[in-house]
């Protein structure tokens, strides 16, 4: 079987793992099940021998495939039968940030749709640009920011009085 | 926007260091393997054509009932003997097995309910393990209007430019009959049709098993083809591959599709909308499900759906649900405000077809 070198999957890890462990966080709200994610998403990097043409290719490949293995999370029976055991985060996912002001923000991102959860959380958490989002995600440019404009105006409808923390 | 904020969130999105080295023990274990028995992949999927090929075997061979073996106290074999063993099986209740239907189109039974696509995607896990049919788009016309076996007219055949590799697993069955003779020869019983072909372009252990075809589409990269994918609809699994003619300004709305696709399951003619569509735009996605469906979802919203069970095959579009056709109208209304201020737009409610103009679909048979 041939597979990339552990070198080279350790180097994506570090570059890449706040953004694929906050991108399955977001999208399975749990901290387990983005740990499962997480480690999903870098065996399918490990196992691939796809050559990527540079970090930006191989950012828009993790984009996907945790989007997907996001979803294959959520939706697999044995998810939906499971309870939390343990749960003391706020929004239940078992993760906790600092401050009582990110984990309102963090909660609003995390129930926005998929379809404009994905987009905003790639533009204002890892500050990427519309057109590099619409290649990880397959959507022109266009889409890209009609989608972001849509999740801004229900990220503040449900931040509600508090949005101004944006 | 508080961008501040979002970076502070971001800082702490680390996991924990026992899930990076739980990861790297798993990498270490899995090259651990490997190299101990580099043949896995082949081993896998010999074993996987091997096992539908015996279930496929198995299932015709013993379709109901008990084994006996007539004599247990068989003398040994001499050489003048003929090298037979015969097995008989005894139907436990009353004959039910049907004659095997003829593969050929049935002219006097044309509807078609069941899809072509015969799911074997349980007992071949390894989705490298396929049977590919290659047609081109204008033969997935033919085969459309073929199939229908209806007179409606074709007005707009699918663009040119747009190629479509469809991989279909097929399995013909062969005759059933309730004795069964097991007859050791050289010459194993084995469906002609059925290949195995592994297609190393492809790295499947990259590919989930998507749950819609929004899903799929939204998954790929669109400019490294042909791409491979199951794709589990409505309990269809269809394995299919795909090639994309289309340009980097791409505007399209993969839940709409769907819904789109969705909408055809449940057609009922006499309550469709139509809606016109421009199918003159060259740059196009195309996407044919098993012999029954073709998606056309072209630039700016343009959508064509050729689709035998919506009984019509050409520039109208059947949509079953107004909601559709709602959803629809405001997303080509948001991406072409051409259309929503009245003018000349890519779709419109034509009213000079009525659904009079348009055949019945014909009731399922079953």
């Amino acid at each position: 079987m041939n597979t990339r070198s552990i070198s080279d999957t350790q180097s994506a890890v570090e570059k890449f793992s706040k953004l694929v462990f906050g991108l399955a966080l977001s999208n399975t709200g749990s901290k387990s099940d983005a740990e499962d994610v997480f480690q999903e998403t870098f065996l399918a990097y490990h196992r691939c021998t796809k050559q990527f043409n540079g970090e930006e290719h191989i950012k828009a490949w993790l984009i996907r495939t945790t989007v997907n293995m996001s979803r294959r999370v959520t939706q697999s029976s044995w998810r939906k039968r499971r309870a939390d055991i343990e749960d003391d985060s706020p929004d239940g996912s078992n993760f906790v940030l600092q401050t009582e002001e990110q984990t309102i923000v963090h909660n609003a991102v995390n129930n926005l749709p998929e379809k404009y959860r994905v987009p905003i959380w790639l533009f204002y958490f890892v500050d990427m640009p519309t057109r590099l989002i619409g290649e990880a995600l397959g959507l022109s440019d266009n889409t890209v920011r009609s989608r972001l404009t849509r999740g801004r105006t229900m990220l503040k409808e449900l931040l509600g009085d508090k949005e101004d923390l944006l | 926007m508080n961008k501040a904020i979002f970076n502070d969130i971001y800082n702490q999105f680390t996991p924990d260091r026992r899930v990076i080295d739980g990861l790297f023990e798993r990498i270490e274990k899995e090259d651990r393997a490997a190299k101990r028995f580099p043949y896995k992949p082949v081993l896998a999927v010999a074993s996987v054509a091997a096992l539908a090929v015996l279930s496929v075997g198995i299932s015709r061979i013993i379709p109901h009932g008990k084994i006996e073996i007539e004599d247990h106290t068989m003398p040994p074999f001499s050489e003048t003997e003929e090298n037979e063993i015969i097995v008989t099986t005894e139907a436990t209740s009353e004959k039910t097995t049907q004659p095997p239907e003829e593969t050929d189109n049935d002219s006097s039974n044309p509807t078609v309910t069941e899809p072509i696509v015969t799911s074997v995607s349980e007992e071949i896990a390894d989705p490298v393990t396929s049977v590919s049919e290659t047609l081109s788009s204008s033969e997935i016309v033919e085969e459309i209007v073929t199939g229908s076996n209806q007179s409606g007219s074709v007005t707009d055949k699918p663009s040119e430019t747009s190629d479509i590799e469809i991989v279909t697993i097929t399995v013909t069955e062969p005759p059933v009959t309730d004795t069964a003779e097991i007859i050791t020869s050289e010459e194993e019983d084995i469906p002609e049709d059925i290949e195995v072909e592994i297609d190393d372009e492809v790295q499947y252990e990259d590919l989930p098993v998507f749950g819609t075809l929004g899903e799929y589409f939204e998954y790929f990269n669109y400019n490294e083809l042909p791409k491979k994918a199951v794709v589990s609809y409505n309990t269809i699994e269809i394995m299919f591959s795909m090639r994309f003619s289309v340009s980097n300004n791409r505007d399209m709305d993969w839940e709409l599709a769907e819904s789109i696709v969705e909408a055809v399951y449940t057609a009922e003619a006499n309550e469709n909308a139509l809606i016109k569509v421009d199918g003159s735009v060259a740059d196009s996605i195309s996407v044919t499900i098993g012999d029954h469906f073709s998606l056309s979802v072209y630039e700016h919203g343009i959508i064509k759906l050729s689709a035998e069970k919506a009984n019509y095959l050409g520039s109208y579009l059947f949509v079953s649900d107004k909601s559709v056709y709602e959803t629809l109208y405001d997303y080509v209304a948001e991406i072409d405000p051409a259309f929503a201020a009245g003018e000349e737009g890519v779709v419109a409610i034509d009213d000079t077809v009525s659904t009079d103009d348009v055949q019945e679909v014909p009731a399922d048979e079953d």
